[in-house]
């Protein structure tokens, strides 16, 4: 037998957990019935390869197939019974009753969010899972409780762009198909329930941490013991991001681990035996893991330590990395959605990374290299989700994990004591401050340093199999450099060139010479505006960014950020913030943050034309007085193409721009003001005569935008009216002679004639 | 070189075939939960009626015992009026807490206890005046 053998040998369940996982992966594309085929071939294959001696190999592909064949059986959606919830007509406003599924999450004291498990609506029975978002002020409720309420229900709404999040997406495979909205304190409890101990440990914990610490310090260490992350202040947050050390206010791992060594450590300074300390540790982790409650992280954290503990008391060895295949098969065959989730990816990826790597034996090279390791290992999923690549992060952990176990230990002891005593839990909170600090102070200080993140393109499955692969090859040539040299040079080469390869094919879109188009973007981030221009010579710029603010979803950062990174946008030639409304300027702080901008058109009145090299960018003047009718109007042109975007002006907006004698003649008019009533009167329109009307708008937006009459007048004017609501983005790309339009949402193509003596 | 031994690939071929044999069953009941049901009852369905069991009237929650008699929410214990349909344990304890009433209507009054609910406990109960 080789060397590689005997390795994979000693951890059989990592082969299955990856062919269980490549099964849920690759459940959106399949079908059950092919599933289900795939399992029924593989399995028949593999009894007949068993019963052949020679065929061990081929049974032993056969049985991994039909592993992963049910793991898409397990990842395929059931067929919803007709009771389900997401049977009913929407949207409606209905009396819901049904239980808690989880503890429900404070965002302020204005927004709560819940999950109920339905039993019934409008005195109907129906199951299934509507997650709720209530207003104003929220009774406790726990996990578990029956409610009842009067909610407004629909289906969620996601934004569709091309290469960003969708929320809907995300819930749909957690099951989720309904969302309603109601109001707090008319939210009823069918039932007067205790919450459980380990809730109620949590929240006199949080109390605890609040009494003994100033606000900041008390949120922070929250996190750090608990994962409760709701009161730390965003720009904390963000510093945590930047530093490349986010993963130390998730629990995980680490949290679990020093819960343990904690406990053993105090049992065996007790001088208890040591399979008594190991019994100690397995019940004070499963209870840490209870009061955290749930995440992917924790629950791989305490299944990994469990094993551990549990080959402890058995005096037997564990294999690590078996713990972690066991710990994913676990996870994935509770909850298979979780594959998808980055806190599940990023706890195994890290944990992989340090099982394997090598490490040396000078104590501060091993901690470099594990953090090097873990870092290594996240990194394209950091890239995959986030766009991010911490810089800094390696540096950095050496300092912010130290600090970071030490206040979490101290913390560990003072809720320890304070079943004993609160003065002394006080003192050792108090204790814990200064840690605290520090641990701020360094974290501040590892995010302020410059190219401590950056943005790219998010990698492709090739670019990540390129990746994957290098990791292993080179892992492969430092476990073989001093037995097979030749053989480990080699490796360690095409390692290096795969790397290369990979890194090549994520930077692509920002590395690719411009090919002479011009695209304009109208993004779809519900009721606002955001507008992309890429110009002919490559450069971007940014008109307008969406809603934004604190806890609301910020559109510049989730929708207008990530959209741009992975077009290859890493820097703007512009930004132009047509008015001061929050729907327009909102997001633009997250972008001025997080993107290098070389002139901003906010406050200066007369700025550009912008030339991006065949296509030029003209401010227009409209109005000056009037909030929306002051707005900026802009022109791009581009040989016999041209687009006018209208921002928010109405009416005597308008007249004022149709008497000022501007240049409006467009092929796209960007419809003014979502579509309002109060603009794109008949004389405007008569004035622009667009032959593509697109509207940025919000779905199921307050204001019924847009109007009815504003449709019939565009129709009137035979405009074809492309609308962000239902097409999701619409992008716009031509060559100066054609257009072609794709709505995002059905990911349809139409192409537009500019040109009167070409055909198309 | 090989993984597993045979041993382990007939482990884990007959777990999938367990795990396959669940979810397929699974599915199969959730597809037909009337033919489901018939099997679950074949042993008893000697003394049943042979056609299926007419459905219980929406909105009732679970029927409130043999007796026609209306309750009298100013006399009647908490567990009694719990069992009206729309009436949990916690409204209960709410109406006990609100005594007496006068007439049906001022049920209103009760915390919790909305419209139509009352509507739909008017006939069960009465104040026994």
């Amino acid at each position: 037998m080789t060397q590689r053998s005997v390795a994979l040998g000693r951890v059989p369940l990592v082969p299955v957990a990856l062919a269980f996982a490549t099964g849920i992966a690759v459940a959106p594309v399949a079908t059950t019935t092919g599933a289900w085929a795939a399992w029924a071939l593989a399995a028949a294959a593999a009894a007949t390869a068993l019963t052949h001696a020679r065929l061990l190999l081929t049974a032993t592909v056969a049985v991994l197939v039909a592993v992963g064949a049910l793991g898409t059986l397990r990842a395929t959606a059931l067929p919803a019974p007709a009771s389900h919830v997401s049977r009913l007509a929407l949207p409606r406003v209905a009396r819901v009753e049904g239980r808690l599924d989880d503890e429900p999450t404070r965002w302020t004291n204005e927004r709560t969010r819940m999950m109920v498990n339905v039993d019934r609506v409008d005195d109907e029975p129906r199951a299934g899972l509507v997650q709720v978002t209530a207003y104003g002020l929220t009774p406790s409720f726990t996990s578990g409780q029956r409610v009842s309420f009067e909610a407004r229900l629909d289906r969620p709404l996601g934004f569709l762009n091309p290469g960003t999040f969708d929320y809907a997406e995300r819930l749909l495979r957690h099951g989720v198909t309904v969302v309603g909205t109601a109001r707090g304190e008319r939210i009823t409890s069918l039932d007067d329930r205790e919450p459980l101990w380990s809730v109620r440990l949590r929240r006199a914990t949080v109390a605890a941490m609040r009494e003994a610490l100033p606000p900041v310090s008390a949120a922070l260490l929250a996190g750090l013991l608990l994962g409760e992350r709701t009161d730390l202040p965003p720009d904390v947050d963000a510093a945590f991001r930047r530093a490349g050390v986010y993963h130390v206010l998730a629990v995980s791992g680490f949290n679990v681990a020093l819960v343990a060594s904690t406990v053993w450590a105090l049992l065996a300074l007790a001088r208890a035996p040591r399979r008594l300390a190991a019994l100690g540790a397995l019940v004070v982790v499963g209870g840490f893991a209870t009061v955290v409650g749930p995440q992917p992280s924790v629950l791989r954290a305490t299944l990994m330590a469990g094993l551990v503990l549990v080959a402890l008391l058995l005096e037997r060895d564990a294999s690590v990395l078996n713990g972690l295949a066991l710990a994913a098969l676990v996870i994935l065959a509770v909850r298979p959605a979780d594959l998808h989730d980055p806190g599940f990816q990023l706890s195994f990826a890290a944990t992989a990374g340090i099982v394997l790597a090598p490490l040396p034996r000078n104590r501060l090279a091993a901690a470099v290299a594990v953090s090097a390791a873990a870092q290594l290992a996240v990194l394209p999923i950091g890239l995959a989700h986030f766009n991010q690549l911490s810089t800094i992060g390696v540096l950095a952990n050496l300092g912010v994990v130290p600090l970071a176990g030490l206040a979490t230990v101290l913390g560990l002891v003072a809720v320890a004591a304070s079943a004993a005593s609160t003065t002394l839990a006080g003192w050792l909170f108090a204790a814990a401050w200064p840690v605290l600090l520090a641990l701020r102070g360094l974290v501040a200080l590892a995010a302020a340093v410059p190219g401590a993140v950056v943005h790219v393109p998010a990698p492709g499955v090739l670019a990540i199999a390129c990746y994957g692969a290098a990791l292993a090859l080179g892992l492969t040539a430092w476990r073989r450099r001093l037995t097979h040299r030749r053989q480990a040079r080699g490796m360690g080469a095409a390692a290096v060139v795969l790397v290369g390869v990979s890194g090549l094919l994520t930077l692509w879109p920002a590395l690719r010479p411009a090919d002479g188009r011009l695209r304009v973007s109208v993004l779809d981030v519900g009721q606002g505006d955001a507008i992309v221009i890429e110009g002919p010579d490559g450069r971007a710029v940014l008109v307008d960014a969406g809603a934004g603010g604190p806890y609301r979803l910020d559109a510049g950062e989730r929708v207008v950020a990530p959209f741009l990174w992975n077009r290859g946008v890493l820097r703007l030639a512009a930004i132009v913030v047509t008015h001061a409304d929050v729907d327009h300027a909102g997001g633009m702080a997250a972008i001025r943050d997080l993107f290098t901008i070389r002139e901003a058109w906010d406050g200066a009145p007369q700025a550009g034309p912008l030339a991006l090299g065949g296509a030029t960018i003209t401010p227009l003047t409209a109005a000056s007085e009037g909030r929306n009718d002051a707005a900026r109007v802009l022109r791009i042109d581009f040989g016999l193409v041209s687009v006018l975007l209208a921002s928010d002006i109405e009416g005597p907006g308008e007249q004022a721009l149709v008497a000022s004698g501007a240049p409006l003649r467009a092929t796209v008019l960007k419809v003014p003001h979502h579509g309002s009533r109060t603009s794109s009167s008949p004389t405007f329109l008569a004035a622009v005569r667009p032959s593509v009307a697109v509207i940025s708008v919000g779905a199921r937006n307050v204001y019924g935008h847009p109007d009815a009459g504003v449709l019939g007048r565009l129709a009137a004017a035979r405009a074809d009216v492309y609308r962000t609501d239902r097409d999701g983005a619409i992008l716009l790309d031509t060559d100066g002679r054609t257009l072609t339009i794709t709505r995002w949402a059905s990911r349809t193509t139409a192409d537009h004639c500019v040109d009167p003596d070409t055909l198309c | 070189m090989s993984l597993y031994t045979r041993r382990q690939l007939l482990l884990i071929l007959l777990a999938t075939a367990a795990a396959a044999a669940g979810f397929g069953i699974d599915r199969w009941r959730r597809a037909r939960p009337e033919l489901a049901e018939r099997l679950e009852t074949l042993d008893r369905a000697a003394r049943r009626d042979p056609l299926p069991r007419p459905l219980r009237a929406p909105g009732r929650r679970s029927p409130t015992g043999p007796s026609t008699e209306p309750l009298d929410v100013n006399r009647s214990s908490e567990a009694e009026l719990g069992g009206l349909p729309g009436v949990g344990p916690a409204l209960a304890s709410r109406i006990v807490a609100a005594r007496p009433f006068a007439d049906v209507d001022e049920l209103r009054r009760v915390r919790g206890l909305r419209r139509a609910t009352l509507d739909r406990i008017r006939p069960l109960v009465t104040t026994g005046r």
